[in-house]
């Protein structure tokens, strides 16, 4: 068996966002980044699959999404983890674009390495999109289960089985190899790199692919490819402001009630 | 439980990454390539050294535990960078309107630059962020092949005999209880041949090795003071290259200290003030202190409309010359902030703590060269400091902060005085532990304005918890707790009946510590999950509980995973 | 048709259904969708997908669809990625809709991503505000980071721009009954021409506690409860509103509730559409986990309380007798 765990840097979630002067992304300088959480889940069930069933390799992929961040260290962490190998799409063709120029350029790449399962985050936490994983899966023609929080594989009749979220309940979903699966939380706690895997982790591969090393049109990717650009980031628009319900205690419940009910309509 | 634990072996081992030992990595990298350059030119006959170089840090990357003021002074850094401008050197902001004000509760007197000494004017420095300097050094130290273990924690020094032979790093993925998780990973043993001990003031190791080898003996008690300090956002009217430090207002006349107020580029503006632990107030709180000093009129107008946008505390060394440490033993040194190099009339320590590191550095790579790193031949560090413009220094000003002991106005005096002329006694004194000056509510010495409730806006003007929050602090909550009350008891009956309040709510800049419940159900709850690591906790704790070495009822242990996400501070 | 005019480019609404059930959010998005209609003059055609046993034509009219799209068979009982992607992305070659709009529901947010990258065009995830430009391009208004910024996101091109709504933030139209509707079944090939994942099963979620991450609607309390043995009155609340339980960081650290139930900063951030906090003061970490709940309710003694300057409701009061009153007065509402 052979795995590749998608990854992304995003900035710490504890991290204070400040916008470029021209509103349309984040400053960058000064930002704690990480490996997305939810992408931790997905490497280290590559890597529970590889130990469970002696699968031959686990590799880690990720994208620059910006000249100014370095998913090496990402993907290092990754690779002090455990994984075997890893693989940086860098390429300022590659930068600025949406879901699908991201998902084309992971695709062109997947194009390029044989794997038996793919495995991504469910969402990473800056976009909170949740669609690249998807979207790479329907251009390479495969099938998905996202949002999981359980997983497992026969190796035997080759597919898998899933548990997926969805509202109220659980779908179990069966799907055959090669597939792909994004991760959610409560399908493992993953595990800290050791200090000797991360010794290791610097003599292990860390290739960096170009846009010429996958072939794709620069007018296909990037800014020049999306689907959607983004016009401006703003702040969330502050609560308006709230209403004290006075009057003795019945009084006051009844009205909350009323409101709640008639204006609000949450109950 | 030792037997299932790693062992990773290095020669030098770094616990802290902080400007100490990443000038030490950097500069030991640096002879070293350059011993093994003479050789390879047939310059050298001696053989190639090749010593394996790591660094432990405990926060996410080496600036989140990072704080300081910061006013950089780059001598140490021309030292060991001359080329540091290109590169890539984060600073280019250099002071450019510097003046020390005296505050009464509406006014400022500006105090003459003249009375400044002129080695100890501003005008030659940068104004920056410890956290963007410490990243910077780590790059190039990374680049010159050291390793660098972020989020590892050193808990525990290893001996072998007498001889300091590494450090036992924290246990990873336990619960509340101390049980393993899924996740469960044992900390790693790390030996190696020298351990560089740079936590910071108060070094939880760093302590621990002081006091195994009585390393104060015959020296003062260190004294600290907690630096409180907030990035605050402007809409407009930024100042950048502004320098201004306070005396006098929020600050009694018993408590050591001063504001400061620097100006950034893009309306940033760093306020912060920096207090004296002896303080003897039980109701101190520097960081509603740090509210009032941006109410006051001179300080509010730069600030006015202004947002907090990070928050953070430490502790500074402020017990200078007489209480510096000796600063080796069999295996082992201290540097900077750990081994006490600040000077307290100049405000700065960071480029005390770099040239500490690059005379730590000169001195292993002389043990790696003649391959004995016992403490005989780590005592030529002791005689480096001594003869560098560190000790000098200190010794020049040794009497400027004690002359504070006389209360502000005379301290002043004195203290200047002392700056200018180096006068005053020349051997340690009666110096007392910063936990020791506590006294009950009645009979402190506060500021008239004490007793009136700090204000809070929302925006500039924000209540403790808030700032915790802009420190981007994080402890993972089913963790064991980092902190400790040893006789939790003690606190109801016998530190609040004795102070007239509980004094750790109010020193802990953090809120940390929280007093519930009500008549006999009251106790103190810890919070430690708001902790920023500053260590004031253990260093002002009055109540001596006597369990094992240590002698306070607060324990503070580094935790194996959390802290604050320092962001430009 | 009309005499010549070219037909404007309808809007299509896929509009889930699980177990014969519409979603509401399918009438929240119709109801965007006609108000969108009124700067593109298409129509809004509604589309439904399953092994279909109501029927769910009147209630779709009634909610501004002016054509509605049937597509039932067996093989549609469980949800099928594969399947649904083909299905609507054949409706929408034919139609060519400005835009396919969907709920962000589980079923939505996994359609509308494969949907997008199969026509090869814009995806619009999560909106929380939606506008249409004079050439139909949309313009959408999505929380990123969390909740701590929004995104303004323009699609490059006006031509089945896929779109997912957040439920709950955009109201359906007021129910208006309509005789005259279009109803179109259609046949769709159910047959896998390419290797598919396959729901064996849906199960449901065993009764009982409530996931706070899930939960439309909760409940939490703070140290103003006094004691854990009082959070009986949260939980009756909570059983009252069939909502979840939530804590602030103050009653998990005194060991009232276990840590799963935190809200905040160092706990879960929760999103729901009513939140009420009970005797919790609002300290900064505990909003940051839940301000951006849709309808928030605050009950406390202390006026000066942060939470209250958050709060859509505000009760000053003392909790112990707010609460059972509330408690109580909710049966009553449910009951009738």
């Amino acid at each position: 068996m052979k795995l590749i765990v998608c990854i992304k840097q995003v900035p710490a979630t504890e991290s204070k966002l400040v916008l470029t002067r021209n509103g349309t992304d984040i400053e960058r300088a000064g930002l704690n980044f990480v490996m997305n959480p939810y992408d931790e889940f997905a490497v280290e069930e590559a890597l529970r699959i590889k130990e469970r069933l002696g699968a031959e390799d686990v590799t880690a992929l990720s994208l620059r999404p910006h000249a100014a961040q370095k998913p090496e260290e990402a993907l290092r962490t990754c690779l002090a983890m455990g994984a075997d190998k890893a693989i940086l799409l860098s390429d300022p063709a590659f930068e600025g674009g949406d879901s699908y120029t991201t998902a084309l350029v992971l695709a062109a790449a997947l194009r390029c390495l044989p794997f038996d399962l793919l495995l991504f985050g469910k969402q990473a936490v800056d976009d909170d999109g949740g669609a690249v994983g998807i979207q790479v899966a329907e251009l390479l023609g495969l099938p998905h289960v996202a949002v999981v929080n359980k997983l497992e594989v026969d190796t035997q009749s080759r597919c898998i089985v899933a548990h997926r979220q969805i509202e109220g309940g659980v779908e179990v979903v069966e799907a055959p190899l090669p597939s792909l699966i994004t991760c959610q939380k409560g399908l493992n706690e993953p595990r800290y790199p050791s200090l000797p895997g991360i010794m290791k982790a610097k003599q292990k591969p860390l290739e960096i692919w170009n846009r010429d090393r996958i072939g794709l049109e620069p007018t296909a990717i990037g800014v020049a490819g999306a689907k959607v650009n983004v016009v401006r980031l703003e702040s969330p628009p502050a609560r308006p402001a709230g209403r004290i319900i006075s009057g003795d205690a019945v009084a006051a419940v009844q009205e909350l009630v009323r409101l709640l009910h008639e204006e609000a309509k949450v109950i | 439980m030792d037997e299932d634990r790693q062992i990773l072996e290095v020669d030098i081992l770094f616990v802290g990454g902080g400007p100490a030992n990443l000038s030490a990595a950097l500069r030991l990298t640096q002879l070293i390539a350059s011993h093994n350059g003479q050789i390879s030119a047939g310059n050298r006959s001696s053989p190639r050294l090749e010593p394996r170089i790591a660094l432990i840090e405990k926060g996410h990357d080496v600036g989140a535990h990072a704080i300081s003021g910061a006013i950089f002074d780059p001598i140490a850094l021309e030292e060991l960078l001359p080329d540091y401008r290109d590169r890539g050197f984060p600073f280019s902001l250099h002071v450019t309107q510097h003046s020390l004000r005296y505050l009464t509760t509406e006014r400022n007197v500006r105090l003459p630059n003249v009375l400044i000494p002129p080695s100890y004017r501003q005008d030659r420095c940068y104004l920056g962020s410890l956290q963007k300097l410490n990243l910077w050094l780590a790059e190039q130290v990374e680049a010159a092949g050291a390793y660098l273990f972020h989020e590892t924690c050193g808990v525990r020094i290893l001996y072998d005999g007498a001889r300091v032979c590494g450090v036992q790093t924290g246990d990873k993925g336990l619960d509340a209880d101390g049980g393993r998780k899924a996740n469960y990973q044992p900390g790693t043993n790390i030996h190696a041949r020298i351990t560089v001990f740079g936590e910071g003031p108060y070094g939880t190791l760093a302590e621990d090795l002081i006091n195994r080898f009585k390393l104060r003996e015959g020296r003062d008690p260190q004294s600290y003071a907690l630096g409180v300090k907030e990035v605050i956002q402007v809409k407009s009217g930024g100042s950048p290259g502004l320098a201004i430090h306070t005396i006098g207002y929020p600050l009694g006349s018993h408590v050591f200290g001063g504001g400061f107020c620097y100006g950034f580029d893009n309306n940033l503006f760093a306020v912060g003030m920096v207090c004296g632990l002896d303080w003897d107030d039980p109701q101190m709180d520097a960081q509603a202190q740090l509210q009032r000093l941006k109410k006051h009129p001179f300080i509010q107008r730069f600030l006015q409309g202004g947002e907090v946008i990070a928050y953070g505390a430490k502790t500074l060394p402020e017990g200078g010359y007489f209480a510096v440490p000796r600063p080796y033993v069999d295996g082992a040194l201290l540097v900077g902030d750990s081994a006490g190099l600040l000077n307290v009339p100049y405000l700065k320590g960071i480029h005390y703590a770099m040239k500490s590191g690059i005379l730590a550095a000169e001195t292993m790579f002389d043990a790696l060269l003649q391959n004995d790193t016992s403490a005989s031949t780590l005592s030529s560090y002791e005689a480096r400091l001594a003869s560098s413009y560190i000790m000098q220094d200190l010794y020049h000003v040794r009497n400027f902060r004690r002359a504070f002991a006389y209360g502000c106005p005379p301290g002043l005096l004195l203290g200047g005085l002392t700056m200018w002329t180096g006068l005053g006694p020349t051997k340690p004194g009666a110096v007392r532990e910063d936990f020791r000056h506590l006294r009950p509510l009645d009979q402190a010495v506060r500021g008239r304005w004490a007793d009136e409730p700090a204000q809070y806006d929302a925006g500039v003007l924000v209540d403790k918890l808030t700032d915790v929050y802009h420190s981007g602090t994080q402890h993972r909550e089913d963790q064991p707790s980092h902190i400790q009350i040893l006789d939790p008891a003690r606190c109801v009956t016998d530190c609040i009946p004795r102070f007239g309040d509980a004094p750790c709510t109010y020193f802990c800049p953090a809120r940390v510590y929280e007093l519930v419940g009500e008549g006999a159900g009251r106790r103190i709850q810890i919070n430690f999950a708001n902790c920023v690591h500053c260590k004031t906790c253990v260093i002002k704790d009055p109540l001596d509980v006597i369990s094992g070495d240590h002698v306070q009822n607060i324990v503070w242990r580094a935790p194996a995973e959390g802290g604050p996400h320092y962001q430009g501070l | 048709m009309r005499g010549g005019e070219r037909m404007a480019n309808p809007i299509l609404v896929f509009c889930e259904q699980r177990a014969g059930r519409l979603k509401r959010v399918g009438l929240e998005a119709l109801g965007q969708a006609c108000r969108l209609s009124k700067t593109s003059s298409g129509d809004v055609v509604a589309l439904v997908i399953g092994s279909l046993a109501g029927s769910f034509t009147q209630e779709l009219a009634d909610h501004g669809a002016s054509r509605i799209l049937l597509a039932d068979d067996p093989a549609l009982t469980h949800y099928s990625p594969e399947l649904l992607t083909t299905i609507v992305a054949d409706i929408a070659r034919r139609l060519e809709p400005l835009a396919i709009v969907m709920g962000a529901t589980a079923m939505g947010k996994d359609l509308a991503p494969k949907l997008a990258a199969r026509l090869a065009s814009a995806l619009l995830q999560d909106c929380v505000a939606l506008e249409m430009e004079a050439d139909g391009s949309l313009v959408a208004t999505r929380p990123i980071y969390g909740g701590k910024l929004r995104a303004v996101v323009k699609a490059k091109k006006p031509i089945m721009q896929v779109v997912t709504l957040r439920p709950s933030v955009f109201s359906p139209l007021k129910r208006k009954p309509t005789a005259d509707v279009f109803v179109e079944r259609l046949t769709v090939s159910c047959e896998a021409t390419r290797p598919m994942a396959r729901v064996r099963e849906t199960r449901q979620t065993v009764e009982g506690k409530k996931e706070l991450t899930e939960a439309t609607t909760i409940v939490s309390g703070g140290r103003g409860l006094k004691g854990p043995g009082n959070f009986k009155l949260i939980e009756e609340l909570a059983a009252a509103l069939g909502a979840a339980v939530g804590a602030s960081r103050a009653v998990v650290d005194e060991g009232w509730r276990p840590h799963s139930d935190q809200v905040g900063l160092t706990g879960k951030t929760v999103s729901p559409q009513l939140y009420v906090a009970c005797g919790i003061s609002g300290a900064i970490q505990h909003l940051a986990g839940m301000s951006s709940a849709r309808t928030i309710v605050a009950i406390n003694n202390n006026p000066n309380a942060p939470i209250f300057k958050l709060a859509t409701y505000g009760i000053v009061g003392d909790l112990f007798e707010v609460v059972p009153l509330l408690t109580e007065e909710v049966k009553k509402l449910k009951a009738g």
